[in-house]
């Protein structure tokens, strides 16, 4: 039963992601992405991990997702223009690289065999994150939020300006 | 248990940092928005949390927050270090940033959320913390290299390093699953050293882990072939910041090369990596010596300098993973920071300086013809940074390359340490060249009088007397460096409560 | 194995149940919201509707605007991306009905010696699962304005979802206080555990009691993300055009029954949150020595009035129900009692007022929390 739910999700994921990067157009991508998200998300309720399947929806599919949607709508982006690559070594070259990069994952997971599934599912639960996060890793709990208050007034900072740099800018231009 | 309370000593810089980083966003927000009073209430702040550092240092000496962190020598060392830069950067920042619109406030926030990352980097024992100190310190980094965001260099600058940056984040942190999952669930450093010490056959994702890791970090300090966002960068940024960038992300980024490969990894050090790091420290010096050959912008030319002592520094750490000589190699790498630190930030504060004297502000080498013979004190400055940079003694810079290149020979690189020394013999060409047209050619124009902005000279007043001093009597750094090299928290020492 | 099949079945059995009665519920609605306005507003309402002569107060209208919707062209504007086009009032429609996968329609019941509670699915994230779809209802504005090729819609639909991002903090930030108290996400336990005592003795330990502050605060952003007047900026057609103005026919109707859907799910949330779900008030159950249930009104003066099992639980079902149609009749007064807030006023007072107070509440919440 399991093994079919997760041979469906599979493929979904499989195809989907594979239709991110062949659609012409942008919008297209974002929503085959989307999909994406929620086969992983689908992952890893099965794996046992709930909290963070949750947490693959509302942060990744609802928050992340919607600033690309955001952006592709407001630089009306249609993916009209075809994309060239200059020279047509450097796609070999990264074919090859990519296929190395394969390579060295087959081999790896080759390597390891099948992992028993013995999965706790008391792990996934919120209270168990909680109480993890909160005691074991208190410590890059907290860096985390320094690095979100550093990206929130970041942003902020780059983006808000005062009238005269603009008015300055059409006068001259300095390194 | 949650946490011990001893620990918060451990982390009562970064606290302070943060809370001075907010009063200043405060500060300018609700009270004044005059840049000078920021600038003092930051640079009082910073002195203060200086000595909140040593005194915090002075504790026991051992992991914090279950293994996250370290408190150590070694982290007390360079975040003193770290804080002198800052103190530096926002010092030469006001007058630069003047009849801009940025605003100080947070212009200073960014940098102080920077040296927080940076801070929380050179203590961190876990991939966790290495991690997120790589992102608060990249973030606020990107936001700082675009915050003259209606110039397009900036702009530019600021994306290729965000798009390049947030690229190698990712290898950085694919390569820490892949570790994770080879040493069967372990992100602590100490932890990783002592399963990989135990393990019999090296499962292949482990290399990959490691070799994913490497090309985030070689990133982070600019080795070849993942240098190509820096002169760019370094470029485009406002000098303050790109003074910034090329010292304190170069001195994080060290010490988790450090406590990562020298310690953790350093079992691996004959088959995996040394290998790897020896190759890329050979192309990192030659390449950014030969290239830094032909720029004739200061501001690049100072970026390919950077490159290339970043192949010197790989030194140091290719030479820490030998267990004799690990605590001559991190010794050796703290006082190469140090000199680093105040050549790079003497030259950039003259750079500044020599371009603000010109109506167009270019960074073009031609401008440094001829100071001698009108700013003596400048010229003199300079020249003593040229000098140390390239290693002539008896500059901060010579005893730098001398610990480094002899923990490296120690340690058996001996062709690498030839081929560093070949590369510091190309290097004085660019360096004395900037001395030869400051003292030996005749001025382009009649000169007007550089030093408008007195704090800039402070600067390097400052640096160059640390050179000079410190160069005559390397003796007391290096005591200082070996102390905390000594006390750094090393595999056998495990303090981890969970 | 014959467990999983029960519960499958049990599920299958509520999932039927579920749809039925919210479908039916929101159907009904376009009726009660023209009444309700009608009678606020001293006039008849729609009355014209009849069928074979009978009329009954105008219930058959919404039939009539049934066909109405469906019988009308179905019309994609030129140039547009079609699939898109007919994607987001899919989007919109689906997610406002996932939400009720978690949301108790009662309490459990004991069918055959098997518990089943009153949710379709029993996950231990409940609350964060409401989170994650209410969160996607975002897509569906974010498309509709943007695949009608027209820059007023696009316009409308990043109102829209400037409006429904920035709510979206504050509802979360809200029940999280509430979560604190609780102790749990899964809503059925929340419910449970409002029956444990009561405050002073006398007032029930609901969530209205408890956290005062965050009940005030949940229902104006949950009307925000619901995009009801007086948040409903986005999608005013008369005055300035929304991110629907080229849906018609079926299209349209998709996204007004899901805005309904949502406004169910919206008064159901609060009402098993804040408004102790099925409890009535003094009603308890308890088991005397020789383990035989009772059901009793146990009054805070000591006053005991048993009464039948199956009168306590249709008590529950129906007090449940009583306070979901009081919140949707609490919901429609709002509509037509108050005019419509402006952007900036909407963006200031989500983060300005209504997120620094549900910070506030948190911190209180957590203070009192460690204290106790």
């Amino acid at each position: 039963m399991e093994l079919i739910l997760f041979i469906i999700t599979a493929l979904v994921a499989l195809g989907s992601a594979f239709m991110v990067i062949t659609r012409r157009s942008p919008i297209a991508s974002v929503l085959f992405l989307i999909l994406t998200f929620f086969c992983l998300a689908v992952f890893y309720v099965m794996l046992g991990a709930q909290f963070i399947a949750a947490m693959q929806i509302i942060v990744y599919a609802g928050a992340i997702m919607v600033l690309f949607l955001f952006v592709l709508m407001l630089l009306n982006l249609r993916g009209t223009q075809s994309w060239e690559v200059g020279n047509p070594l450097r796609k070999w070259l990264g074919f090859a690289a990519a296929g190395g990069i394969l390579l060295v994952a087959a081999t790896a997971i080759k390597s390891v065999g099948m992992i028993g599934t013995e999965l706790d599912p008391a792990l996934g639960t919120v209270e168990s994150v909680g109480r993890n996060l909160f005691t074991r890793f208190l410590l890059p709990f907290e860096i985390a939020s320094v690095l979100l208050l550093g990206a929130i007034i970041g942003t902020v900072a780059m983006v808000k300006q005062k009238q005269s740099e603009s008015a300055e800018e059409k006068g001259g231009e300095e390194q | 248990m949650i946490f011990n309370p001893t620990d918060l000593l451990a982390v009562l810089p970064e606290i302070s940092i943060l809370v001075l980083t907010l009063l200043v966003i405060m500060l300018e927000l609700l009270i004044t928005r005059r840049v000078l009073v920021l600038q003092i209430v930051t640079l009082v702040g910073l002195a203060a949390i200086l000595l909140i550092t040593c005194f915090a240092g002075l504790g026991s000496h051992g992991g914090a927050f279950n293994g996250m962190i370290a408190s150590d020598g070694f982290s007390v060392f360079l975040k003193a270090l770290l804080i002198g830069v800052t103190m530096m950067v926002i010092f030469t920042s006001r007058e630069y940033l003047r009849g801009s619109n940025v605003r100080y406030g947070e212009y200073t926030g960014m940098i102080l959320i920077a040296t927080c990352g940076m801070m929380v980097l050179v203590s961190a024992t876990d991939l966790l913390t290495i991690f997120l100190g790589i992102e608060t310190m990249s973030i606020a980094l990107y936001v700082l290299a675009g915050i003259r965001s209606g110039r397009a260099r900036s702009s530019e600058a600021a994306f290729k390093y965000f798009l390049l940056g947030a690229f190698s984040t990712g290898f950085l942190l694919y390569g820490m699953a892949l570790i994770y999952g080879a040493t069967g669930g372990k992100t602590n450093l100490t932890e990783i050293g002592q399963v990989i010490s135990e393990l019999k056959d090296m499962p292949v994702y482990l290399f990959a882990g490691v070799g994913l890791i490497s090309i985030g970090l070689l990133f982070k300090v600019a080795a070849v072939p993942f240098h190509f966002w820096s002169p760019d960068v370094y470029q485009g940024s406002p000098t303050p910041v790109t003074m910034f960038m090329a010292v304190g992300p170069k001195a994080a980024a060290f010490a988790v090369f450090i406590r990562l490969f020298g310690s953790a990894l350093s079992g691996l050090s004959a088959d995996v990596w040394g290998p790897v790091l020896w190759v890329v420290a050979v192309a990192t010096m030659t390449l950014g010596n030969i290239i830094a050959l032909s720029q004739t912008n200061i501001k690049r030319m100072l970026a390919y300098s950077s490159i290339a002592h970043a192949g010197y520094l790989l030194l140091a750490v290719l030479a820490s993973a030998n267990p004799e000589v690990h605590v001559t190699a991190s010794a050796g790498l703290l006082f190469y920071l140090t000199a680093y630190a105040f050549m790079n930030i003497g030259a950039f504060t003259v750079a500044i300086l020599v371009s603000r004297s010109r109506k167009d502000g270019d960074y073009h080498i031609d401008d440094y013809q001829g100071i001698a013979s009108t700013n003596p004190w400048i010229a003199g400055a300079m020249a003593i940074f040229m000098i140390s940079l390239s290693g002539i003694p008896p500059t901060l810079g010579f005893f730098g390359k001398l610990y480094v290149f002899s923990a490296a020979v120690k340690a058996g690189y001996i062709t690498l340490v030839v081929i560093a020394v070949l590369n510091s013999v190309i290097s004085v060409y660019y360096y004395l060249r900037i001395v030869v047209y400051m003292y030996m050619r005749p001025a382009a124009e009649p000169k007007t009088v550089l030093v408008k902005e007195y704090s800039w000279a402070i600067v390097v007043g400052i640096c160059a007397v640390i050179i000079m001093l410190a160069g005559i009597l390397p003796n007391q750094t290096m005591k200082k460096a070996i102390s905390g090299a000594e006390t750094k928290v090393n595999p056998t020492q495990t303090v981890i409560k969970t | 194995m014959s467990e999983f099949w029960i519960n499958l079945l049990a599920a299958l059995a509520k999932m039927g149940i579920m749809i039925s009665i919210v479908m039916g519920l929101a159907t009904l609605l376009t009726w009660v919201e023209r009444k309700q306005s009608a009678i606020m507003q001293d006039r008849l309402g729609a009355n014209r509707a009849d069928i074979f002569g009978f009329r009954i107060i105008g219930l058959f209208h919404p039939f009539a605007d049934a066909i109405k919707m469906i019988t009308k062209e179905d019309f994609v504007p030129p140039f547009s991306d079609r699939l898109l086009h007919t994607l987001a009032p899919v989007i919109a429609f689906s997610t406002a009905l996932m939400v009720f996968a978690v949301i108790p329609l009662g309490p459990s019941v004991v069918i055959a010696g098997h518990r089943i509670t009153g949710q379709i699915a029993n996950i231990n994230i409940g609350l964060l699962y409401i989170f994650a779809f209410g969160g996607l209802a975002v897509y569906s504005a974010v498309i509709a304005g943007w695949s009608s090729n027209n820059k007023y819609t696009l316009l409308g639909a990043v109102r829209a979802s400037a409006q429904m991002i920035s709510y979206e903090v504050c509802l979360g930030l809200s029940l999280i206080g509430a979560i604190m108290i609780y102790g749990t996400y899964d809503l059925t336990n929340m419910v449970a555990q409002g029956q444990s005592g009561y405050i002073l003795g006398w007032i029930p330990r609901w969530g209205l009691f408890l956290q005062p502050l965050a009940a005030l605060l949940f229902l104006p952003a949950a009307i925000a993300e619901n995009k009801r007047i007086p948040f409903d900026l986005p999608e005013c057609e008369s005055e300035i055009l929304g991110f629907f103005t080229e849906y018609s026919g079926l299209r349209a109707g998709m996204f007004m029954f899901a805005e309904f859907i949502e406004l169910i799910a919206v008064a159901a949330l609060f009402s098993v949150v804040f408004l102790g779900g099925w409890l009535v008030p003094y009603l308890t159950w308890g088991a005397d020595g020789a383990n035989i249930p009772w059901c009793a009104f146990q009054f805070p003066w000591g006053g005991m009035w048993y009464i039948e099992m199956w009168v306590g639980k249709a008590l529950e079902f129906g007090a449940l129900f009583f306070k979901i149609a009081f919140m949707i009749y609490f919901m429609i007064l709002i509509r037509w009692t108050l005019p419509r807030f402006r952007y900036d006023q909407v963006m200031k007072l989500g983060w300005k007022y209504l997120l620094p107070l549900a910070m506030l509440n948190l911190l209180v919440t957590g203070v009192v929390l460690v204290v106790m």
